[in-house]
């Protein structure tokens, strides 16, 4: 899954950015108002972590901007403005939630889950496709009951195809949503990591829950 | 208030009404008395005259109703009776009185006589009260002209029906009564009107008051008397600046929090992604370094604030000496050559070797630090800076100037507020000694009123920007060092 973290407070945006991709999150960090706008506005996050006092353009008027053009990116509002008007006004403009400076960074990466959860119109943490079953939160995977070991991206890639069991997921979409904007990868390097998925999810077993929709992209369904 | 005012006035308008009925009352009454007074003398002139002891009763009576009507002075239809004093004998009485009457009532002829004079007694005749005074007389017995003349000690009695003087007094006071008690109602309407009417503005001024709560400040309706308009337009005027300054306050204990919490949750996630799985020394001694810088940054917020609090409640005393004012701007440049270096910033100290001012050292170290600090943070990548000075109406004039680029909107309305930074995100950057922070030329201001001077914002064109202090010399000497003006 991908977030988009908008802080300006430098040492803050570095260590949060590193604890979210150590949890396994592609982030991109932006430390302007402005810029943060058009990171959210091109790209499609899976939640977005905004701090309200921006250089440039502050972090309502932005989740604002972007309610209005019908974006609808789960939106976590992180400050240090603690009173109820404050956060008030927060969840009144369009955010989803609301988390006050210092916080526990377990507690951030739980509601970053709840929303994205939310996102996809999911209330368990767990996912299950037939026989495959993916806690999101210990972050592990079984098949038939065992054990499966995948790398950080591997698993990027199975929670995000199993957020949408059933739907064609285009290459670009998978690229966008579990590689940094930044990244030098192109979005070829999905079909490698499907096969390496593939090796591990279905080669076990005698029905195969990655598809190929050729010229489209790809689907994780249990078929018949 | 309005109802005590008017309260009071009509207690007291009550209490003089009260007092002037009384008065009246006592007055009828004295009158009734004074009457009866007059009939007894006019009695015992009577008496003398016509030798009133050696008359019969039948001749009595027939002399002294005669004589009634004239002396009666007022008193209508009274009662006569002439006592002997060594007996207590009635000697004559008047023709109205029967044996029956008892003008003395319970009392003894003896008791009357200590009645007799001004106090007077209640007595009996015709079936009624009758008031009763008496008058004891020596008068002589027998004829004029044989010596001697024995005398007889009489007491004479004269009374009046109680009823007939309640009457009277009645009527007086019923009179009395209606005109005073009219008087008064119409007094207290007319105080009641003229206090409504004075203080309902006031009490329309006073209901906004009431409503009046920390955290809604708002005007009080002006009255239309010119004065209450005074008074409310002032008080107004005191609201604005008490609700301007509550809101400082409250932004201010805001932003503070806000400055605060944001390094705190920094340092926090710092430790916790520190934690988060095993790492590396190194890394782990990178997060340590980090962590490091933030605590530094909270310690110099704090410090800031402290040292803001303490000059501006003035607690701090001054330690007047004498000061190399270049030697001081040296010193506190100093610190800041390395960043300054790194911004490629030339900064050119004019300000001429003998230059000597009188200040506190720690006050002036304050100020400079802030300003120069100022100039190495916020002057354009490879701008000039300088620090000059010149001799200004017998005092010392001291300007650190910058280039600059884009001065924020609102600069010098809003430069000396604390953590105003010409943008809302509080971007911080290298905070040390309050400054980077927000609270930089805050500090120094209070410090330049702590000795006695102020520190003006300069704007000059290019733009060029800086700030202005006037110090007192300790040795007016020339000035070296370059030419006093900026670079054009």
């Amino acid at each position: 899954m991908k977030v988009l973290l908008v802080e300006d407070y430098e040492p803050l945006a570095e260590s949060l950015g590193k604890g979210l991709r150590e949890s396994g999150y592609a982030v991109d960090v932006s430390r302007d108002g402005e810029e943060g706008l058009w990171y959210a506005e091109t790209n499609d996050y899976d939640a977005i972590i905004l701090d309200i006092m921006l250089p440039g353009i502050d972090g309502l008027a932005i989740l604002r901007r972007l309610r209005e053009a019908g974006r609808n990116t789960p939106v976590l509002l992180l400050t240090a403005r603690t009173a109820v008007e404050d956060r008030v006004e927060g969840l009144d403009t369009g955010a989803d939630d609301y988390l006050t400076k210092p916080f526990a960074l377990q507690e951030l990466l739980s509601r970053i889950r709840a929303l994205v959860r939310r996102c996809y119109n999911r209330r368990s943490p767990n996912i299950e496709v037939g026989d495959l079953r993916i806690n999101t939160v210990r972050r592990s995977v079984e098949r038939a009951g065992r054990a499966v070991s995948l790398t950080p991206r591997e698993y990027a890639l199975l929670e995000y195809l199993a957020s949408r069991p059933g739907e064609v997921v285009s290459r670009t979409e998978i690229w966008e949503h579990i590689y940094e904007f930044r990244s030098e990868a192109t979005s070829n390097v999905v079909d490698v990591y499907i096969s390496f998925l593939r090796k591990k999810i279905d080669s076990n077993s005698d029905k195969p829950l990655i598809h190929t929709r050729r010229g489209q992209g790809y689907v994780l369904e249990e078929r018949p | 208030m309005r109802f005590r005012i008017a309260r009071g006035l009509m207690l007291l308008l009550l209490v003089l009404f009260s007092a002037i009925w009384a008065v009246i009352a006592d007055r009828t009454l004295r009158g009734l008395n004074g009457s009866l007074d007059d009939s007894l003398k006019s009695l015992i002139g009577f008496a003398a005259q016509n030798a009133v002891l050696r008359m019969d009763s039948a001749e009595l009576k027939e002399k002294a109703d005669a004589f009634l009507p004239s002396w009666t002075a007022g008193v209508e239809e009274p009662f006569l009776e002439i006592r002997s004093l060594d007996d207590g004998r009635i000697l004559a009485r008047s023709a109205r009185l029967r044996s029956d009457y008892n003008l003395l009532g319970r009392k003894s002829w003896k008791e009357a006589l200590k009645h007799a004079g001004r106090k007077g007694w209640n007595g009996f005749a015709a079936g009624k009260h009758v008031r009763c005074r008496a008058k004891k007389v020596s008068l002589p017995a027998g004829p004029a002209g044989e010596g001697v003349r024995p005398t007889q000690e009489v007491l004479f009695i004269v009374a009046v029906e109680r009823d007939e003087a309640d009457r009277r007094f009645r009527e007086i006071c019923q009179r009395s009564g209606i005109g005073l008690g009219s008087t008064l109602l119409l007094a207290v309407a007319g105080v009641w009107l003229v206090v409504w009417r004075t203080t309902r503005p006031l009490t329309g001024l006073a209901e906004d008051v009431a409503a009046i709560t920390p955290e809604n400040i708002r005007p009080v309706r002006v009255p239309a008397d010119p004065q209450l308009a005074l008074l409310a337009d002032r008080l107004n005027r005191s609201l604005e600046a008490v609700a301007r300054s509550l809101e400082r306050e409250k932004r201010f204990s805001s932003d503070v929090a806000h400055e605060l919490l944001t390094p705190l949750g920094g340092l926090r996630t710092e430790l916790e992604v520190a934690l988060l799985k095993p790492r590396p020394a190194e890394d782990l001694q990178e997060a340590v370094r980090r962590c490091e810088t933030m605590v530094r940054e909270i310690q110099h917020l704090v410090e800031g604030l402290l040292e803001l609090g303490r000059l501006e409640a003035g607690t701090g005393k001054v330690k007047w000496e004498e000061i190399d004012l270049s030697e001081a701007v040296d010193a506190a440049w100093n610190n800041l050559e390395s960043l300054a270096r790194s911004r490629t910033i030339a900064f050119e100290n004019r300000v001429g070797t003998d230059a000597r001012v009188e200040a506190g050292a720690h006050f002036l170290d304050i100020i400079l630090k802030n300003l120069l600090s100022n100039v190495a943070r916020y002057t354009p990548r490879g701008g000039r800076a300088w620090a000059e000075c010149e001799e200004s109406d017998h005092h010392l004039l001291l300007r650190v100037m910058n280039q600059a680029e884009n001065l924020p909107p609102g600069f010098a309305e809003h430069a000396f507020e604390r953590f105003w930074r010409g943008d809302l995100s509080r971007t911080r950057k290298n905070s040390e000694a309050g400054n980077g922070i927000g609270l930089g030329l805050s500090l120094a201001r209070s410090a330049a009123r702590a000795i006695g001077s102020e520190l003006l914002i300069e704007v000059r064109p290019g733009p060029v920007v800086g700030f202005s202090l006037s110090l007192k010399p300790a040795v007016v000497a020339r000035l070296g060092g370059s030419a006093s003006k900026p670079p054009s």
